[in-house]
């Protein structure tokens, strides 16, 4: 299971260094990041963003999309040790593969396998961002061994899987990447995220009503 | 570049704090079904934006439609449970082969 996930996280690290370095990051910068924020979908936002300018927007649909770990984190925290300081630190484990490999079936998690899983896959992201980063290789050799389809690919996948048995996502999503489309056409790509994130928060605010009824 | 060191420690900082306040202060909390709601479809519409915004680019000058043979078949894969590195790696053999077409 470990070694999935880490192969996982490699290849897409890879993928996310080369982006960074292609987009005018600095390579160090981008390792670092992988080091520090551990979060493949923010990451991409993030330098997609920033590559339109608009940095701020970049860190807002960052933040939108890792909201997740908040009702992620809170599910995971009877099943860690400690007082409120250690739990949050342990917290700092929750990572999307490891929180859905670790689960128990009944609620729980189970606290092993999250930090062994994790700890397999994060030196796996920071050692694949650096690859990707410091060869940076050239558009035409992505494009030639079809690497730039590696983070489409991934995350049309990681939706799938989103949308998988819930219909009222699915209908989200596909409004969400009309509004993308036709957005990114005029504003820069971090906006045009930003934008879809409100969205999915009014349309999600609405369908939900529905469900209190 | 400043502000991008800016914007990764920001990044950074709001992640600790996304993981860390559920353990440390939630608990066990449930959330109310419409905020869990909202939280839930968040992902899946950013989601969406993001490989519609890098397969089109700004203005749509990055637009590639080389590159959606490879995903229809990474979609068809996932249909039939292949593993998600499955699904990338035949996205990544499709392009390939459209692209050497």
């Amino acid at each position: 299971m470990g070694v999935g996930l880490a192969v996982g996280a490699f290849a897409l690290a890879v993928s996310f260094g080369a982006f960074a370095v292609t987009n005018g990051w600095p390579a160090w910068l981008a390792i670092v990041m992988s080091a520090v924020t551990f979060s493949g979908s923010a990451q991409f936002a993030l330098v997609t963003a920033a590559s339109g300018g608009s940095i701020a927007a970049g860190v807002g649909a960052a933040a939108l999309i890792n909201a997740r770990f908040i009702p992620m984190g809170a599910a995971s925290a009877r099943s860690l040790h400690g007082g409120p300081v250690q739990r949050a630190l342990e917290g700092q484990a929750v990572v999307d593969g490891s929180w859905v490999a670790a689960q128990n079936g009944d609620g729980t998690l189970d606290r092993a396998k999250l930090f062994a899983a994790t700890l397999v896959q994060w030196p796996a992201w920071i050692a694949g961002t650096a690859i990707g980063a410091l060869f940076a290789p050239s558009t035409d050799f992505m494009r030639q061994f079809g690497l730039d389809v590696i983070f489409p690919a991934f995350f049309l996948v990681l939706l799938l899987d989103a949308l998988r048995g819930r219909p009222r996502l699915v209908l989200i999503a596909v409004v969400a990447a009309v509004i993308a489309a036709a957005s990114v056409l005029v504003l820069p790509g971090g906006v045009a995220l930003l934008i879809c994130g409100l969205a999915a928060l009014l349309a999600a605010a609405r369908t939900a009503k529905r469900l209190d009824r | 570049m400043t502000g991008l060191v800016v914007a990764v420690v920001a990044l950074a900082v709001i992640n600790i704090v996304y993981k860390g306040i559920g353990p440390a202060v939630l608990g066990d909390r449930v959330f109310p079904p419409r905020i869990q709601e909202i939280i839930d479809a968040l992902p899946a519409a950013l989601l969406a934006g993001l490989v519609v915004v890098n397969l089109l680019g700004e203005r749509w000058g990055a637009a590639d439609a080389t590159m959606l043979p490879g995903l229809a078949a990474a979609s068809v894969a996932w249909w039939f449970r292949v593993a998600q590195l499955g699904c990338v790696v035949i996205a990544v053999v499709v392009t390939i082969l459209v692209r050497l077409l």
